[in-house]
C-alpha cells in the first residue's frame, strides 16, 4: 500500500529580527490510509506546528524551511493558495481543540454543514440537505433532521465536537488532522469521541493524525505514534512497542510521569529529563523549622467537617421569587476529613467539586449547612479572633497558575505577604531568610526572589503558589485541580512535591481533580461527586478495586487505560 | 494547556514588544509631541523667567501700549513680538502665563478626578451587587449630561475663581475614570490571585490597594492623557464664556475671549496667538496619548 502522507525531513522556523525559533526540526512522518498516527509531546514541542504546516496554515512569520510534504505523491509545498484551499476542504479535514470556537455561533448547524458541502462536493438543494443529515447520523447524532435547525449553543460540548467532525468529513477527505480533539471534553465524552474517530477512520479508510499531550488518548486510539520533544521527533513506531518499551530517555520519563490508574506508586520516578525541578529537596524538621513554630498547639483529629452543605447559584435574577431560577451546585453534602489525610473529590465538570472548595475556603457564602475547621465553626463568618485563626490554617492552591499570582508583584513580595501581614517574622532579614528557605523547599531556588511571575513557566508558577500558601503556616491545603493546566511531566513534579510536603508537615489536603489516575496516586480517601451530591465515599483502593455506586463504576470504565 | 503555537507567539510577542516600544518612541509621531510638550511644560514652569513682562504687574501695564501690532515696541522699550491686548499687556507674556493657568487647572482637576474615579470604580468592582449598582447609576446620570453643561451650572452656583474651575472640572471628569477602572477591575476581581489574597486572610482594604489597584490602572494612563487635553479645552470654553478663571489671572481661554472683542477691528493677534497655542497644546497631548496607547498595547499596531 502506498503512503497517504509522507513528510520528509521537514523543518519549520519562526524568524524574528532577534532570533530564529526552530519550532520543528527534521521531522519525518508517514501515514497510510485507515491508520491513526498519534503525535504526542508537551507544550512547545512543536506538535501543533506540524499539523498547521501540513495544511499550510502556519501563522506568520512561521515558514517551512526545508523538507517535503508528499500528499498522495504530490508535494503540498508546491501548490499555490487556491489549490491549497481546495486541498484543505476536500482532501484534508481539520478538527480543532475547542468546539466552542470552531463553529460559527450565528449560523445553524445545518447551514454550516450545507455551506461546506456546497463548496467541497458541489451538490446543492435537497441533495445537500440529505447529505448533511447523513453526515450527522454517521457521527452519531440522532434526530439529525430536526437538529439541522439548531444553533451551536444548543448543543453540549461533546455534540459540538461531533458536528465539527461531521464538518471535517463533509468533503470526503483522505486525511483528517485532529489537534487536541478531546482536551476540552469530559472523560466520558472523550471516550465516545475517540471511538467515533477510530470507527470513521476504519470505515472510510481515511488517515488520521491525532495531535495530543495525553498519552492515554494515544494508547486508546492510535496505531503508531511519534514522540516530539523540543521540535524533534525523538521516537516513532508502533504504539504498543513504544509505550511498553521506550528507547529514548525522554519517552521513558514521559511515560513514567503518566499517573497510573491501576495501582498506586510511591513517587513518580525518573522524570528528570525535562524541567529540572528535582533539586535536592531537604527534609523539613518541624521541631526546628520556622514552619513548625506554631504547630505545638492542640488540634482536634477532624480537620474539616462539613454538614449538610447546600449552595445554589442563581441563573436568572428576578424581582418576584417565582421567576427566579437556580442551579443547585452543592446538595446536602456531608463529609469529614481527618487530620493528616489527603482527601480526594472527583467528578466531571459541573459536579460541584470546586464549589465545595470555595465554600470551605470562605470565598463564597453558604446557603445552608455548616463547615467546621478543627471544630471551629466558620460558616459565613470572617470576623472574630477564633474564626480568623481557624481560617489561617487553611490555604488554597488554584488551577490556573497564570492568573493566581499578582503579575505586578515580585516573587519575594508574593511569598512574604502573609508573613508581613501577620508579622510572623521579627525582622526584614528574617523574613527574607524564610522566603528564601520556602522557595528552596518548593524547588525554585532563591534567585527567583527578585523576578516577576511572568518570567516563570506554568509549573514554576504553581511552585510559587505553593510557597505562598506555606508562608502562612497552614494545616490544611485545598488543591483545586492544581495540575490540570500543566504538562504531564511537570504535573509529576508538582504531585511529588505536594506528597513530600504532606509527609514533612503533616498537612491535611483536600485534593480536587477530574483526573482519576491522579486521584489514585495522591489520595487516601475519595468522594465521587455528581450533580452536586456525593455518590460514594471510600478509601482509594476500595473505590478503584470495588466501586459500589453505579456512577463510580461508569467513571472507572471510562478511565483511559494506562496498563500498557 | 498552553500549546506550542501560543508559546511561540509569546516569544515572538516579547521580542516584538521591545522592538515596537523602541520604534514607537523614536518615530516622529511620538517624538514631536513629546518635545512640544516638554517645551510647553518648560514655558509654564519657568514663566516668570521666560516672559518678557509680567502681565499681572499692574505697575508696568500701560494703556498707552493698547493693541500694538506684533513686532512693535512698547512704551517701556520691550518688543511686543506677538503684539499687545486691549489693556496694553504683552500677548507673548500673557500666553506664557496663561499656559501656566491652563495646565494647573487641567492637571489638578485630572488628579482629583482620577483619585475619586479610581476609588469609586474599585469599590464598585470589588464589592459588586447593590453598592456597584448604586455607584454606577450615579456615574450613568453624570455621564448623561454634556460636560460643558454641568460645568456651566456648577460655576454659576460656585462663582468665579481658579479653585472653582478645578472643582467643576473634577466633578465633570470623575465618572469617566470610575467607569473605566471598574471595567478593568471587574475582570481582575474574578482572577484567582484575588481569591488567593482573601484566603490568606488579608483585609479588603489591603486587597484593593495592593492587588486590585496596580492591576487595574494601566488603561487609565492613556485615558488620563487624552482627558487632560479635553479638560484644557473645556476650561478654555468656560473662560471664553466668561464663567471660568478671572481676567486678572488669564488662561488661554480667557485670552481668546478677551481678544474676541477686537477681532473685527483688525487686532487679530490678541485671539489668534493664544488660539494657536491652545491648538498646539491640545493636539500635542492628544497625539501623544494615541501613541501611548499604541506603545502600551502593541497588538493595536499590527
Amino acid at each position: 500500500m502506498t503512503d497517504l502522507l509522507d513528510i520528509k525531513k521537514m523543518s519549520v522556523s519562526f524568524q524574528t529580527e532577534y532570533e530564529t525559533i526552530d519550532a520543528v526540526r527534521n521531522v519525518s512522518i508517514t501515514l497510510r490510509p485507515g491508520e491513526v498516527l498519534g503525535i504526542v509531546g508537551e507544550s512547545g514541542a512543536g506538535k501543533s506546528t506540524i499539523g498547521n504546516a501540513i495544511v499550510n496554515l502556519l501563522e506568520p512569520p512561521g515558514e517551512i524551511t526545508r523538507g517535503e510534504i508528499l500528499f498522495k505523491g504530490q508535494d503540498l509545498r508546491n501548490l499555490d493558495d487556491k489549490q491549497m484551499r481546495d486541498v484543505r476542504g476536500k482532501k484534508i479535514g481539520m478538527i480543532f481543540q475547542d468546539p466552542q470556537t470552531s463553529l460559527n455561533p450565528l449560523m445553524t448547524i445545518g447551514a454550516q454543514l450545507i455551506e461546506t458541502i456546497n463548496k467541497t462536493i458541489n451538490i446543492y438543494g435537497s441533495e445537500a440537505t440529505n447529505k448533511a443529515i447523513e453526515l450527522l447520523e454517521s457521527v452519531g447524532i440522532d434526530e439529525s433532521e430536526a437538529r439541522l435547525n439548531l444553533y451551536p449553543h444548543q448543543f453540549s460540548g461533546g455534540m459540538r465536537q461531533r458536528v465539527v467532525i461531521a464538518l471535517a468529513l463533509a468533503g470526503n477527505p483522505d486525511l483528517i488532522i485532529a489537534d487536541e480533539p478531546t482536551t476540552a471534553l469530559d472523560v466520558s465524552i472523550q471516550a465516545q469521541i475517540l471511538d467515533l474517530i477510530k470507527r470513521l477512520c476504519q470505515e472510510r479508510q481515511v488517515g488520521v493524525i491525532i495531535i495530543t499531550h495525553d498519552i492515554g488518548v494515544i494508547a486508546n486510539i492510535s496505531d503508531r505514534v511519534t514522540v516530539m520533544f523540543n521540535g524533534q521527533a525523538v521516537e516513532s513506531g508502533d504504539v504498543k512497542q513504544i509505550l511498553t518499551n521506550p528507547k529514548h530517555e525522554y519517552t521513558k520519563s514521559l511515560i513514567a510521569a503518566v499517573p497510573r490508574g491501576d495501582r498506586k506508586v510511591e513517587r513518580f520516578k525518573s522524570i528528570d529529563y525535562i524541567e529540572g525541578g528535582a533539586q535536592t529537596q531537604r527534609r523539613i524538621d518541624l521541631d526546628q523549622h520556622w514552619l513548625g513554630k506554631k504547630f505545638t498547639q492542640h488540634f482536634s483529629d477532624t480537620a474539616i467537617s462539613i454538614n449538610n452543605l447546600n449552595k445554589k447559584y442563581s441563573l436568572k435574577k428576578a424581582f418576584l421569587k417565582r421567576n427566579r431560577s437556580y442551579v443547585h451546585a452543592v446538595k446536602d453534602v456531608s463529609l469529614s476529613i481527618k487530620k493528616g489525610e489527603i482527601f480526594g473529590l472527583v467528578g466531571e465538570s459541573g459536579s460541584g467539586k470546586s464549589t465545595i472548595a470555595r465554600l470551605v475556603a470562605g470565598l463564597v457564602r453558604t446557603d445552608k449547612g455548616s463547615i467546621k475547621l478543627f471544630d471551629q465553626e466558620v460558616t459565613n463568618k470572617s470576623k472574630g479572633k477564633d474564626v480568623i485563626a481557624a481560617r489561617r490554617n487553611l490555604q488554597m492552591i488554584f488551577q490556573d497558575p497564570y492568573s493566581s499570582l499578582n503579575a505586578r508583584m515580585r516573587v519575594q513580595d508574593i511569598v512574604s505577604e502573609p508573613i508581613n501581614y501577620y508579622k510572623t517574622a521579627s525582622t526584614n532579614m528574617e523574613m527574607r531568610q524564610i522566603v528564601r528557605d520556602l522557595l528552596d523547599h518548593v524547588g525554585l531556588g532563591s534567585n527567583a526572589m527578585l523576578k516577576y511571575p511572568h518570567q516563570f513557566s506554568g509549573g514554576q508558577r504553581q511552585r510559587i503558589s505553593i510557597a505562598r500558601a506555606l508562608a502562612s503556616r497552614p494545616k490544611i491545603l485545598i488543591c483545586d485541580e492544581p495540575t490540570s493546566a500543566l504538562d504531564v511531566s511537570v504535573q509529576a513534579h508538582i504531585l511529588n512535591l505536594l506528597k513530600d510536603l504532606q509527609d514533612d508537615l503533616g498537612l491535611t489536603i483536600l485534593f480536587i481533580s477530574h483526573d482519576l489516575p491522579v486521584i489514585r496516586q495522591m489520595c487516601d480517601r475519595v468522594a465521587v461527586m455528581r450533580h452536586g451530591s456525593i455518590c460514594e465515599i471510600a478509601t482509594t483502593d476500595s473505590l478503584f478495586e470495588k466501586p459500589q455506586h453505579e456512577y463510580s463504576k461508569h467513571l472507572l470504565e471510562l478511565m483511559p487505560k494506562t496498563d500498557f | 494547556m498552553k500549546d506550542g503555537q501560543s508559546l511561540i507567539e509569546d516569544k515572538l510577542n516579547s521580542a516584538k514588544y521591545k522592538k515596537v516600544l523602541k520604534a514607537n518612541f523614536l518615530k516622529p509621531a511620538t517624538l514631536i509631541p513629546i518635545l512640544l510638550l516638554a517645551f510647553i511644560a518648560g514655558c509654564a514652569i519657568f514663566a516668570p523667567i521666560l516672559a518678557p513682562t509680567n502681565p499681572y504687574d499692574l505697575a508696568i501695564v500701560s494703556i498707552m501700549d493698547s493693541r500694538l501690532a506684533p513686532g512693535e515696541v512698547m512704551f517701556n522699550g520691550t518688543v511686543a513680538w506677538l503684539g499687545t491686548d486691549g489693556a496694553g499687556r504683552d500677548v507673548l507674556s500673557a500666553i506664557i502665563y496663561g499656559l501656566r493657568t491652563s495646565l494647573i487647572v487641567a492637571l489638578t482637576s485630572a488628579a482629583i478626578a482620577l483619585t475619586v474615579g479610581i476609588v469609586v470604580g474599585l469599590i464598585a468592582a470589588f464589592y459588586g451587587g447593590k453598592i456597584d449598582a448604586f455607584l454606577m447609576r450615579i456615574v450613568d446620570i453624570q455621564l448623561s449630561f454634556p460636560a460643558i453643561l454641568i460645568a456651566l451650572v456648577l460655576l454659576a452656583l460656585l462663582g468665579k475663581g481658579i479653585d472653582k474651575v478645578i472643582i467643576a472640572l473634577a466633578i465633570v471628569q470623575w465618572a469617566l475614570y470610575a467607569r473605566t477602572v471598574r471595567a478593568t477591575a471587574i475582570v481582575e476581581r474574578r482572577k484567582e490571585y484575588i481569591e488567593a489574597a482573601s484566603t490568606l486572610g488579608l483585609n479588603n482594604f489591603r486587597i484593593i490597594v495592593k492587588h486590585l489597584l496596580p492591576n487595574s490602572i494601566s488603561p487609565l494612563i492613556v485615558l488620563a492623557t487624552l482627558q487632560t487635553a479635553h479638560s484644557i479645552s473645556i476650561e478654555a470654553t468656560l473662560s471664553f464664556l466668561g464663567v471660568g478663571v478671572p481676567i486678572t489671572e488669564p488662561s488661554l481661554g480667557s485670552l481668546i475671549s478677551n481678544g474676541f472683542d477686537f477681532i473685527l477691528s483688525g487686532a487679530y493677534w490678541i485671539t489668534f496667538f493664544p488660539g494657536i497655542m491652545l491648538l498646539a497644546t491640545v493636539a500635542a497631548i492628544n497625539v501623544f496619548g494615541d501613541q501611548l496607547r499604541t506603545i502600551l498595547n502593541p497588538r493595536l499596531s499590527k
